[in-house]
């Protein structure tokens, strides 16, 4: 979801459930947050009704992209509400699984894709990247 | 090593790619000893799904030995032998916890694809499209598993890979389309599609109670087998009127449950609607045949449950809604979630109550792999089901 801010900017929100307490998604999301890019982000979490775990509302402001620049972002999957969505998946993953799931195919990231086939040469750097990201959370899921 | 890829529609071929490792902590790579082709493994080969690449590596059904295992698996050890759903679930979000892991939120990595296309994602899948993750299928000499302490299933040695292989896919598949039939005893369930699913949901239907199942095809040899191996009364929809038959088989009440085996490649003996529906997947206007899901909405009996296990992929076009609200009908359908259905169905064959390897009609080297898809699509050879020899 999208809108406009007063200057122009353009405003995209974005929201997901994570299967875990308020607290421990608000502790990681503050270890979490020091890292990444945006001063201007505003997040909520909100218990699920249910006992369902937390909703985490992201919402961040964004230079809006000219109509040609944000054609090829969509293409590269690259445009603020994609990049948004990401990041939440990504803190989803991470917080529920300890990691974030590589595919064959998307080991690289978005700008890499190849066939659904082993990457050979992408291993080893992905398995340093999911130390990471286990390591960023004590290594504990859901 | 070796694997099947697709290379295009209709075009599959074995060809070295690089062997599988560990990426992410709770994988695990096997060594696949037996795979097989599996129906919805046609939609891709005929070419009806979207974001397939060349080079692609297929299969879902497979099964194999643990040759390493990442640092967060404690359950498994290299040398144990064991099968994998098709399905990719984490085990630790909310749909995982209720059962329902086929609904896993953190395994497709391109879940923001596949909710462009369905609205919400549903779980990774092996070798089956980019919208399902990018995931290398199980067509090959080996495979990584992601989240191989949720989903790689221990099985005992004394059972051969043939009796707990369907143990991946369409023997829970079959199970859970008839445990959605919610059977009584003295009901009567028709199965559209004699394919190994359906006969699976026909065998499945008598496990739960069912005292009578009809299987409706086209070919007479599938017929034989569900009347032969599962028990079951047939229609062949080229030399009967399935819905007319159905209410005389029915004492006019129709069947308790219709189960529709078939998805979105459906034919049909009415030459004017498969035209029609042909016509419309050509021009995409509709991208699945629904025929023989009309046919099991309009025969269910009111208040009946028709339940959906055959494959769709997106849009059809002349949905019966009419007679969905009208006569109280109630649909029920999903991917299956393997998960929860691989130990009680093992126990199933482990006490001799159904044994699987009944649809196997072909064994084949990998390195037949093209051979056993032309066969499978065509039905050359009475073919009801490729099992794949891997190592």
């Amino acid at each position: 979801m999208s809108d406009r801010t007063p200057d122009e900017r353009e405003r995209v929100r974005r929201a997901i459930t994570i299967n875990r307490s308020p607290e421990d998604v608000a502790a990681f999301w503050r270890r979490h947050a020091q890292d990444a890019p945006g001063d201007d982000a505003l997040v909520r979490f909100i218990p699920a009704p249910g006992g369902r775990g937390t909703e985490v509302h992201l919402e961040r402001s964004y230079t809006r992209p000219g109509r040609i620049a944000a054609v090829i972002a969509a293409f590269r999957h690259e445009l603020p509400d994609q990049k948004l969505f990401d990041e939440l998946f990504a803190f989803k993953q991470i917080l529920e699984t300890g990691d974030i799931v590589l595919s064959d195919a998307w080991v690289n990231g978005s700008s890499s894709r190849h066939p659904a086939q082993p990457d050979a040469q992408a291993s080893q750097a992905a398995t340093a990247q999911s130390r990471t990201n286990t390591s960023e959370i004590g290594g504990s899921a859901a | 090593m070796k694997a099947n890829c697709w290379m295009g529609k209709k075009h599959v071929e074995v060809v070295d790619v690089p062997e599988p490792r560990i990426l992410n902590k709770r994988d695990a790579i096997l060594r696949v000893t037996s795979t097989a082709i599996c129906g919805s493994d046609l939609h891709l080969y005929n070419g009806f799904m979207p974001t397939m690449e060349k080079g692609d590596v297929l299969g879902h059904e497979f099964m194999g030995e643990v040759m390493e295992v990442g640092p967060d698996v404690k359950n498994l050890k290299v040398g144990d032998r064991v099968v994998v759903p098709f399905t990719i679930a984490c085990g630790n979000c909310a749909p995982c916890q209720a059962g329902m892991t086929s609904l896993c939120e953190n395994s497709n990595p391109n879940a923001w694809m596949a909710e462009k296309m369905l609205g919400h994602s549903a779980s990774g899948a092996f070798g089956y499209s980019h919208l399902t993750g990018g995931f290398a299928g199980g067509q090959a000499e080996l495979v990584r598993v992601p989240f191989a302490d949720v989903g790689a299933f221990k099985v005992p040695n004394d059972l051969s890979d043939e009796q707990v292989l369907f143990l991946s896919d369409i023997f829970p598949t079959g199970y859970m389309g008839a445990e959605m039939c919610d059977i009584k005893p003295g009901d009567v369930i028709a199965v559209w599609g004699a394919g190994p699913v359906g006969l699976f949901a026909a065998a499945s239907a008598f496990l739960l109670g069912a005292e009578r199942v009809i299987v409706i095809d086209r070919l007479p040899y599938r017929l034989e087998m569900a009347r032969k191996n599962v028990g079951a009364e047939t229609i062949n929809y080229e030399e009967a009127d399935v819905h007319e038959t159905l209410m005389e088989m029915t004492g006019g009440r129709g069947p308790d449950s219709a189960i529709d085996a078939v998805g979105m490649e459906a034919h049909s003996a009415n030459h004017l609607l498969y035209a029609m529906d042909r016509a419309k997947q050509a021009i995409r206007m509709e991208s699945d045949r629904p025929l023989a899901l009309r046919e099991a909405i309009l025969a269910c009996k009111n208040g009946g449950t028709v339940s959906v296990i055959g494959v769709y992929g997106g849009l059809i076009d002349a949905f019966p809604m009419g007679a969905l609200m009208n006569r109280s009908l109630r649909i029920m359908t999903g991917q299956c979630h393997v998960h929860r259905y691989m130990q009680p169905l093992l126990e199933h064959i482990m006490a001799g109550r159904i044994d699987p390897t009944f649809v196997i009609t072909h064994r084949l080297p990998l390195a037949d792999a093209a051979k056993g898809y032309d066969m499978f699509l065509n039905k050359r050879d009475n073919c009801e089901k490729v099992v794949l020899k891997a190592s």
